[in-house]
């Protein structure tokens, strides 16, 4: 399939083949996808206890806490596309469980991060439009990780950039969003600065606050930088592309298989790869950039 | 609304006062730092934790003045 060669065939023959492949993975609930958010979430939660009574040393337990962390998101990002379930469908109640729970060991908020990404897939790698694009545009990976180190300055562009793009969009779901995201950093602070007050501010910094920054480092390279690079194409075929990662797609949080989610956002991540398989030899008919 | 607001404006300086300060206290107590750099038999641990919370919250306020940690 993937040696196939399909660039005599029409615009309209191309759609209806991409269409076929993806509706052979949409509207079906991925287990594995289930289980993921669940175990994720109990065990970074079951750290704090074990760390705090000494059952678990704090050296042990900050790995874990990292890769916690790095696997909090994926979950609610199937969320934030409805993978789970659309409104109104039965299992409606576990996608939002799951869109607002897996995302608080990165203290924050389904709705944001919602709102915020679904702008990034309409207008993927636009200056002003994409509030991912700022994060994007590096050439290096060095360059990336710096870009990502200068967000979480106080007063720079990439710590305003969702808040900036839930602002333009103005909608009373975004006064929600940016009241909720207000209560979790609050909350998370707050958590911080009571275990600090504790006694326990080393086991904070290890569980929480610095897995959190090098998982979002983690976070935008592997689901962000690497699939949009180099950042700058627009067009629908263009703006993502495939890419090979060190320890197969896995590795990449399953990103290398990322032009496959943006074409079709509601194919569950675990499917993406075998679905960008199939639609190969129509992406490389699209000239799309595929390593 | 308004006093979160300035609450969370003032961000870095809280957080160099409760968290970054006892962090660095910690990291004092609670590594070999201590035995390098012992302080006079007469400090009290209050003292260290006060001094360290005194730095994260002007370090705090250098950042929400400038807008950068480093």
């Amino acid at each position: 399939m993937s040696s196939q060669d399909l660039t005599q065939l029409s615009e309209a023959e191309l759609i209806r083949m991409e269409r076929d492949i993806a509706r052979k993975y949409i509207d079906k609930l991925s287990i594995p996808m289930v289980i993921w958010p669940i175990l994720n979430i109990s065990c970074w939660v079951a750290l704090w206890p074990l760390v705090m009574t000494g059952t678990l040393s704090l050296w042990v337990a900050f790995p874990i806490a990292l890769l916690n962390i790095i696997l909090s998101y994926l979950p609610s990002h199937e969320a934030q596309h409805d993978i789970y379930a659309r409104p109104g469908q039965k299992l409606r109640w576990l996608n939002e469980a799951i869109g607002h729970i897996s995302v608080l060991p990165l203290a924050y908020g389904y709705r944001a991060l919602r709102l915020t990404h679904l702008e990034h897939h309409k207008h993927t790698n636009k200056p002003g439009l994409d509030p991912d694009q700022i994060f994007n545009n590096s050439k290096t990976l060095l360059g990336n990780i710096w870009t990502n180190i200068q967000s979480y300055q106080p007063g720079s562009e990439g710590a305003a950039s969702y808040r900036s793009c839930l602002a333009r969009l103005g909608t009373p779901e975004t006064e929600r969003a940016l009241l909720e995201q207000v209560g979790i950093t609050v909350a998370h602070f707050g958590v911080l600065f009571f275990c600090a007050y504790h006694g326990k501010a080393l086991e904070a910094l290890l569980l929480w606050w610095l897995p959190l920054k090098m998982a979002v480092i983690y976070i935008r390279v592997y689901l962000s930088w690497l699939p949009h690079f180099p950042g700058h194409q627009v067009g629908r075929y263009k703006d993502t592309r495939a890419f090979r990662s060190w320890g197969g797609v896995w590795s990449s949080l399953g990103m290398t298989a990322h032009i496959a989610h943006h074409l079709h956002p509601r194919i569950p991540l675990d499917k993406t790869p075998a679905a960008l398989r199939e639609l190969y030899p129509i992406l490389k008919a699209r000239k799309s950039t595929l390593v | 609304m308004a006093f979160i607001e300035k609450f969370l404006d003032l961000l870095p300086v809280w957080f160099g006062i409760g968290f970054l300060g006892p962090v660095l206290a910690e990291i004092y107590f609670r590594s070999p730092l201590n035995s390098y750099l012992p302080l006079p038999a007469t400090t009290e641990v209050s003292h260290v934790y006060g001094g360290c919370m005194v730095f994260g919250g002007l370090y705090g306020l250098v950042a929400w003045k400038t807008g950068r940690w480093i």
